[in-house]
């Protein structure tokens, strides 16, 4: 070593220096003493775990830190009393706002001069981006996904485990973009059977014959074309959940066909000779009144007790003002992640916009707006002008006398149309395009003009 | 009133999903009457709400616990007071003052302050 080499200043020796390091990296870093507590904390520990450093230096890690982990088989204490490194262990922390933070962990011992352990160090990841991707594909998620306050959610939270431990079929009723599929997949996830798949059935896409094969599979030479057998879902959610979504849209055909199976527990694929035991756990989803379609007789009586063995309402979300704020925190949060944005509010005119509209279509539209509004928003508060213009414009629809004899769901149903005829106009009533503004259905939108008495005016109605 | 700290190793739990037993407690005023303990483990957390209303508690104290958790807690009409790290004889002692502002800081309160004054000191660390 060079006698110039020796009078440098030794960067890796200041610990002024070793904290700046530390505060500039992506990881979370900490390390703790012989005892578990906490003697440094850095900027990114902090931000993932939501904890400042002068709340976490002193404490115990579990206690901080909170993972799964900490409290079955700590491995900072394993690193410490075996040596063993930890290299990108998998667990969840709950940060300090209560989320439940995915992140991935290693850790290895601090040794003293002399060889004595004097603690260990553990470096962590967020991992709540590529959870969330990987959400995104296998479109599975969680129970704590679900976010509400209202006094529905909370009855139906309170019954929730226990109607998902049982097998009985469950019917999930509510509107478009209410949360279904969440419910669904929550049921899934909280039952004996969440080892098994999730195997999701859309009864309104397919026409009949396409969908029985699908739901039931057929056997080799069943038909031109059915060269070898094919599995239906039935036979692929073996040991899972089979979940039909939009039931209401089944043919009086496949009806029949499915309450044998839901009768007999078993089926036959077409084509084949031998029955297949059905070993699903049915969850059926409907926007649809079934009620009115059984008196119609555009669905089975019989089907219809079978389905609704145990049945979930959702509200609609105009229903429970008092989510609106919640979902659009959670909604934050979760696109700023997705978007790599870093927006934190809505100003208060924002948000008394969106507390006053109506969702037709619910919580998805909701969202759908957030998404529109934060890819405008360039700063950290979203403003009325990054909200769609269909819901800033105010209409001379918008403001009629408020009548006091109007009955509470008149009202709603009244709000719900001016919302819906504003996003109509917008479109010219090109209904696909304010189907997906709305975040429905094209369907269901139809469905809802026609229940609401909403016409194509003559003009457009030619250039359609 | 009838309060419960959850508790693991003696400490209020850090994580709901991980509490070992229950301390209730009857609150009059800030002292403690009646104590008993009940074990938690075994029960699954979304049953745990259901047993301690059977018992009578009127507020859960708790470290950090889910919002799911939370409203199941409230669907019973328990309140639910979380963010608490120490002892549960502290967490009682604070929230006994409730009112006062003292409850919804972790009991780690008084330690953070002295480091707040280290932390203007300590090099290159700016103030958020
Ligand atoms: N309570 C909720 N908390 C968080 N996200 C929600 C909630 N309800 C709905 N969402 C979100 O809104 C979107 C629509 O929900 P989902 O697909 O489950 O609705 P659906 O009832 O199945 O609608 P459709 O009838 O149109 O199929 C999803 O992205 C879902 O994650
Ligand atoms: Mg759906």
């Amino acid at each position: 070593m060079s006698e110039n080499e020796k009078d440098m200043w030794d960067a890796s020796r200041d610990p002024r220096w070793t904290s700046l390091i530390l505060d500039s990296i992506g990881d979370g870093v900490f390390t703790v003493d012989r005892e578990g507590k906490i003697t440094s904390f850095n900027r990114a520990a902090e931000e993932i775990t939501g904890f400042s450093r002068e709340e976490a230096i002193g404490q115990y890690c579990h206690e901080i830190f909170r993972a799964n982990i900490c409290f079955e088989d700590c491995p900072l204490r394993r690193t410490a009393q075996t040596k063993e490194r930890i290299v990108n262990l998998e667990v969840t922390i709950l940060s300090k706002d209560n989320r439940e933070i995915p992140i991935s962990i290693s850790t290895a011992q601090i040794v003293d001069e002399q060889g004595q352990v004097i603690g260990a160090v553990e470096t962590f990841r967020d991992l709540s981006l590529i959870r969330q991707l990987q959400e995104e594909v296998s479109g599975r998620y969680r129970f704590e996904d679900i976010v509400s306050r209202s006094k529905a959610f909370s009855r139906i939270f309170q019954v929730l485990p226990d109607i998902a431990q049982s097998d009985s079929t469950v019917l999930l009723c509510g509107e478009s973009g209410t949360g279904k599929e969440l419910f669904a997949s929550a049921i899934h996830n909280l039952s004996k059977r969440c080892k098994g798949p999730f195997v999701k059935v859309n009864c309104g896409a397919l026409p009949e014959t396409l969908l029985e094969s699908e739901l039931f599979g057929y056997k080799r030479g069943a038909f031109t074309g059915a060269v070898v057998d094919k599995p239906g879902r039935f036979k692929i959610a073996e040991g899972g959940t089979l979940f039909l979504d939009e039931v209401g849209d089944l043919s009086l055909g496949t009806q029949v066909k499915l309450l044998r199976v839901l009768e007999r527990k078993e089926y036959e694929p077409l084509g084949g000779i031998k029955t297949e035991r059905a070993d699903v756990r049915i969850v059926a989803a409907t926007n649809l009144d079934l009620e009115e379609l059984v008196a119609r007789k555009r669905f089975r009586e019989d089907l219809y007790y079978r389905l609704n063995v145990v049945r979930i309402d959702i509200p609609p979300l105009r229903e429970r003002p008092e989510d609106i704020p919640l979902l659009i925190e959670h909604f934050l949060h979760r696109l700023n992640r997705k978007m790599g944005k870093q927006v934190r509010r809505l100003s208060d005119k924002a948000l008394q916009i969106l507390l006053d509209y109506t969702y037709p279509g619910n919580v998805r539209e909701l969202q759908n707006i957030l998404e529109h509004a934060m890819i405008l928003c360039k700063g950290v508060e979203i403003q009325p002008r990054h909200l769609p213009a269909y819901l800033t414009r105010r209409t001379p629809l918008t403001s009629p006398p408020r009548s006091q004899t109007l009955a509470g769901a008149e009202i709603l149903r009244e709000k719900e149309k001016e919302a819906i005829l504003s996003v109509l106009q917008r479109s010219s009533f090109r209904l696909s395009e304010a189907a997906k503004d709305l975040g429905i259905h094209r369907s269901t939108l139809w469905r809802k003009m026609k229940r609401l008495g909403i016409e194509k005016p003559r003009s457009v109605a030619k250039s359609q | 009133m009838k309060v419960a700290v959850l508790r693991y190793r003696e400490r209020v739990a850090p994580r709901y999903g991980f509490s070992e037993d229950a301390l209730i407690v009857d609150l009059v005023g800030n002292e403690a009457r009646d104590q008993e303990v009940i074990p938690l483990r075994g029960w699954f957390p979304y049953e745990i709400p259901k047993l301690l209303k059977e018992k009578g508690v009127e507020v859960v104290i708790a470290g950090g616990i889910n919002g799911v958790f939370q409203e199941m807690f409230r669907s019973f009409g328990i309140e639910v007071v979380w963010g608490f790290i120490g002892t549960p004889e502290e967490a009682l002692a604070a929230f006994s003052m409730r009112g006062t502002g003292g409850w919804r800081v972790p009991c780690g309160r008084r330690r953070a302050r002295r480091r707040l004054g280290q932390r203007n000191r300590s090099f290159g660390k700016e103030v958020k």
